[in-house]
């Protein structure tokens, strides 16, 4: 008796909280169904884990404790839905930027980029990986890319299975505001960007002792040049 | 755990439970009180009102940052409010103008002025101010202006701000300078200058209204939340045949546009539901329904006006004074001559517009179908056979359902699809059979289920008609079509110089010289008088940072020069 009485309590205080705050007035997150797609080789999501994200949408408001992944092959967030345990793919144009965790459970953030291409007249948003910002700011594009079908052999015989790999591509984003593409990791790479500082980025990678052929390389040099 | 301890834990879980209530509650229902400053309190039909309202926080009289909504009514002795304007409040403050029907007839009016959390208290609360107006055309002016119960407003000054004129008498046209000076540094002020009227007009001064009136009051109810973001629509979901509230009902909401756009809210246990508007619902019509109402059910909904008041004013009135109908049939002559002659000021116009964030349904690239492209089809069911692959229309019992080709299921779905006719909800696609190719502009078309918040849709198909149809449609039993009002802006007061001599001579006449909703301490404001001769009033008003009412009163004379003695 006493404990449903407590229990009677507490529910009734907390649905005075409820309708007295502002949590009625959240907006609503909008997409389309996603399909699980059949077993496959290789992870085709940022993170594997359904993360509890703050979501910043285009209207300029934040919503938390959304549970979202990064598909890296769509280049979508899909969003779990809890009040029907469904996922969607949530409308790109709605979100300017996630706050979410890494596989390892480190905190990231993404935001959705304006991309010119010269292949198509209208430009195309990309959502990367926010790894430094700043003069010159580094953005990861954790682009997951369709690899040639397998072929595995099972009980019942051989199957073909299809293969995604991970393919990031890194975006720098100089003083002028001139995006700056980097597909391959390296130092020969990396220096041809920069023509005209060539030599001034060569002996500060020599002096500083940078391994570009990394991804953390690359970080600390966009934040050298930053300094 | 000992029996003690689980004791202790309990009581705990009791007392935070209780805190948490608490401290809720009372976040909730700060009282706010509100105070409305008039440029003048006599007026001609026609003319503006400009006005500065005050929100504040009724314990400590701060500029309460609570409620982002305000609403003014001005009506007649026992009649319905014949103006409602609802004001946008920054800070605690809204100041702007509106224009008083030419139609009004000649008699006293009152303005009520209020949020709605200061309908939590009860319509005690609200502000009051009475003032005259005088139908431009009225000559006779057989009407009644209220009973003095106060002293008049030039006894209430306060000795904590001062008004300081270069002058006490002045020629017409020419300048007067003024200054506002106070022990305080900051003070959110407003300055009228105006011909004061032979009335003893009852209304007291910001500082004895605030600070007569009592800090707080009891609570009537705690139903109406403020609007700290926008307007809010309030409403209820009730049964047609019984009157009952249904609760878990889902109310959607939205208006015609050129995009599907929506909103919704679900009933709580009273059957209750509120929506909150933005910028984007000024001025439109909005049209609500009920999504997926049980076939055997008949609800309807209801909605709260915001602007309903429950009593009505009675003043106590007393013939009008030969005195005041003098100044009122000259009010008359000089509105006459401001009409007539008064330059239009040119309009200003914006450079930049961002238009208010709109709810769309769907974010994302929809190829469009345009019926104009084809032949042209008679009806919606022809144009779905032959423009819409992945619609199938049939009908039963009379009245047709549409399915899509869902990607999941790569056959027809047995859940029928949302119609959104020029961006808005419709609550029965038979309304939409007799569109043709000439009617529709562009149709959209997603197969797959969507998701909005926590609906779900089984497809969508949105269709805009090229002379916006929805318009024409009429809403169903459980549906309602409302008219959204704008906030009101007005327009600004513009100083107005007198004819340079070397300008076509113009009549140039004014009982109001100058009005300033944002006026400052330690500032100097210079206007001219103008050829209408009198006393004038000089009235400030407003409230300090800390609270502190100010409200300040002196008297100026605009004569016309003696002419020179011939010796």
């Amino acid at each position: 008796m006493k404990h449903l009485l407590i229990l009677a309590f507490l529910w009734l205080s907390a649905t005075l909280h409820a309708q007295t705050g502002d949590t009625l007035f959240i907006p609503k997150l909008t997409g389309e169904l996603y399909v699980t797609e059949m077993k496959h080789l290789g992870d085709v999501f940022f993170n594997n884990n359904w993360a509890e994200s703050t979501i910043q949408l285009s209207s300029g408001v934040t919503l938390h404790g959304e549970k979202i992944k990064y598909h890296g092959y769509l280049d979508e967030v899909i969003w779990f839905n809890p009040s029907n345990f469904t996922t969607f793919v949530l409308d790109k144009a709605y979100i300017n930027a996630f706050w979410t965790t890494d596989s390892l459970n480190r905190p990231v953030h993404f935001k959705r980029l304006l991309l010119s291409d010269s292949t198509s007249t209208r430009p195309k948003d990309i959502f990367v990986q926010v790894a430094v910002e700043g003069r010159n700011s580094l953005y990861i594009q954790r682009r997951v890319i369709s690899l040639p079908d397998e072929v595995s052999v099972g009980k019942y015989g051989s199957y073909i299975q299809k293969a995604y790999g991970q393919s990031p591509v890194y975006y720098i984003q100089a003083p002028s505001g001139e995006l700056l593409t980097l597909k391959h990791l390296g130092r020969v790479a990396f220096l041809n960007l920069f023509p005209q500082q060539k030599e001034e980025l060569v002996s500060l990678i020599r002096r500083k002792g940078i391994k570009l052929r990394s991804e953390t390389g690359l970080i600390e040099m966009v934040k050298l040049m930053n300094q | 755990m000992p029996e003690p301890m689980t004791h202790l834990f309990k009581i705990s879980l009791l007392l935070l439970a209780l805190l948490t209530c608490r401290i809720s509650n009372a976040l909730a229902q700060t009282q706010e009180t509100a105070y409305l400053q008039t440029d003048r309190p006599t007026y001609v039909s026609g003319e503006t009102l400009y006005f500065k309202l005050y929100v504040l926080d009724a314990y400590n009289l701060k500029c309460s940052t609570l409620s982002k909504v305000g609403y003014i009514e001005l009506r007649a002795p026992k009649s319905a409010p014949t103006l409602k304007i609802r004001v946008s409040i920054s800070e605690g403050i809204a100041s702007g103008s509106f224009v008083l029907p030419d139609s009004l007839h000649s008699d006293v009016y009152q303005l009520v002025a209020f949020t709605t959390n200061m309908k939590n208290v009860g319509e005690t609360s609200f502000f009051h101010r009475e003032i005259v107006i005088a139908n431009r055309l009225d000559n006779d002016l057989n009407m009644k202006t209220f009973a003095a119960t106060d002293s008049a407003i030039h006894n209430q000054t306060d000795s904590l701000l001062q008004i300081q004129t270069n002058k006490t008498m002045y020629a017409p046209g020419e300048k007067v300078t003024l200054r506002l000076n106070s022990a305080f540094s900051q003070a959110n002020l407003a300055l009228s200058v105006f011909e004061e009227p032979p009335l003893d007009y009852t209304d007291k001064s910001m500082s004895r209204t605030l600070l007569d009136a009592p800090k707080t009051a009891a609570l009537q109810s705690t139903h109406h939340m403020p609007e700290r973001q926008y307007k809010v629509l309030r409403g209820r979901v009730l049964d047609i045949a019984s009157n009952q509230r249904i609760p878990d009902a889902i109310v959607l909401l939205s208006c015609p546009d050129t995009v599907a756009n929506l909103q919704y809210a679900v009933t709580d246990a009273n059957g209750l539901f509120q929506l909150q508007l933005s910028p984007y619902y000024d001025g439109k019509e909005l049209f609500l329904s009920i999504k997926e109402m049980p076939s055997d059910q008949n609800w309807k909904i209801e909605v709260e006006d915001n602007f309903d008041l429950s009593s009505s004013w009675k003043p106590d009135l007393i013939a009008m004074s030969a005195l005041s109908k003098k100044y009122l049939l000259k009010s008359q002559d000089i509105a006459y001559i401001d009409k007539t002659y008064t330059p239009k000021a040119a309009k200003t116009v914006k450079n930049s517009f961002t238009p208010p964030f709109c709810p769309m349904l769907y974010r994302r690239p929809v190829k469009p179908v345009y019926p104009a492209d084809f032949v042209p089809l008679d009806s919606f069911p022809e144009i779905a056979v032959e423009l819409l692959p992945t619609i199938k229309l049939t009908k039963q019992d009379g009245a047709y359902h549409a399915r899509t080709i869902t990607r999941e299921q790569q056959f027809y779905g047995r859940n029928d699809v949302t119609i959104f006719l020029d961006g808005v909800y419709l609550d029965d696609i038979n309304k939409i059979i007799a569109l043709n190719s000439e009617k529709i502009k562009k149709i959209e078309v997603i197969e797959n289920k969507r998701v909005f918040g926590n609906i779900v849709f089984y497809g969508i198909v949105s269709i805009q008609t090229t002379s916006n149809e929805i318009l024409k449609t009429v809403p169903g039993p459980h549906s309602l079509r409302l008219r959204n009002d704008s906030v009101t802006i007005g327009k600004n007061f513009v100083v107005q110089l007198p004819p340079a001599s070397t300008e076509a001579k113009f009549p140039f006449f004014k009982q109001l010289l100058y009005w300033n909703p944002s006026a400052a301490l330690q500032t100097d404001y210079t206007f001219p008088t103008s050829e209408n001769t009198g006393d004038y009033l000089i009235r400030v008003e407003g409230i300090t940072l800390d609270g502190t009412p100010l409200s300040a009163t002196t008297r100026i004379q605009v004569t016309n020069p003696q002419p020179a003695m011939d010796q």
